[in-house]
């Protein structure tokens, strides 16, 4: 399995963090700049959660559709397929939102972006004395933590996405 | 293993149909309608916000309590299936829902294409339907 990229988002809902591994459809293609492209995965991620929480099926006294909700409120949702990509999400109780797009038939990646929370952005951003909370961020470490840890969970085998995209 | 609910959402996003099969499903009127039309536009900003050519929009929305299917005929009309997280078979049984669609509806001459449908004969076989895959399933 392979991945396209990974967004980050703080709880304000500005992008923290961009990493693309494969994008053969380019920006351009779609929302126009990388910022609007970012703007519009957290839209998309921002209505999504709302969409759960008042479509819940369990939940007897459904919020009604736009009412605020605390973080973690709710119905959260995991991911969605497409027919041809699967976009995987995960939101901490702090705010941070990670964004994974990977190949559609992906297992459910929950866990994995938990850990992924958990051991790479905690250990190597949060933990970074210089890191001001909350905003964006570059640094070679963390990204060659995350290319590490993608690999040793087999997200990293591009040559099938890449296939399949040709 | 339970089937909730069944929407049908035109090719402009207006909800043409609703049926609920389990009372805590139920969502207000008001709500439907919009969580309806949000649902057009966000399949469509998915397909924009692809990482590859050729995305045809979400097919399967996983949450905590439910899963949603999605399928979108050739002519942009699209039927809504909420499940639950265990169920199995579900975009066979959206095709056939399709087909009682275009048996039921499609042929019906009175129904006028993209508006609402109030059809006894399609409320009933799909009730029947969504009836016997429960009982398959359980089995």
């Amino acid at each position: 399995m392979g991945c396209f990229n990974l967004y980050i988002f703080n709880r304000q809902g500005t992008c923290i963090y961009y990493h693309e591994w494969f994008r053969p459809k380019s920006v351009k293609q779609g929302a126009g700049t990388l910022a609007d492209d970012q703007k519009q995965m957290f839209g998309l991620f921002w209505t999504l959660s709302n969409f759960c929480a008042t479509l819940d099926p369990k939940d007897q006294t459904k919020p009604q559709l736009g009412t605020p909700r605390k973080i973690g409120q709710g119905c959260k949702f995991k991911s969605f397929t497409t027919s041809s990509y699967k976009c995987n999400f995960l939101e901490v109780p702090s705010g941070i939102k990670l964004v994974l797009n990977t190949h559609r038939e992906a297992p459910d990646l929950t866990d994995v972006l938990q850990a992924l929370y958990d051991d790479i952005f905690v250990e190597y951003v949060v933990k970074n004395p210089l890191y001001v909370p909350g905003q964006p961020f570059q640094s070679d470490q963390f990204v060659n933590a995350l290319n590490a840890f993608l690999r040793q969970n087999g997200l990293l085998q591009q040559q099938q996405i890449m296939a399949a995209a040709s | 293993m339970a089937v909730y609910s069944l929407y049908v959402i035109n090719k402009s996003g207006g909800l043409i149909y609703n049926r609920d099969f389990a009372e805590a499903a139920r969502v207000d009127t008001n709500d439907s309608l919009r969580l309806a039309s949000i649902w057009h536009s966000l399949h469509a900003i998915a397909s924009q916000l692809s990482p590859v050519p050729g995305c045809t929009g979400i097919e399967l929305l996983e949450a905590d309590t439910f899963n949603l299917h999605c399928f979108q005929t050739l002519t942009g009309t699209k039927f809504l299936l909420v499940v639950d997280p265990h169920a199995s078979f579900i975009p066979a049984l959206l095709l056939r829902i399709y087909e009682l669609y275009s048996d039921f509806v499609m042929k019906n001459p009175f129904y006028e294409t993209e508006q609402v449908i109030k059809c006894e004969l399609f409320d009933e076989a799909v009730e029947a339907l969504v009836r016997r895959y429960l009982q398959q399933a359980q089995a």
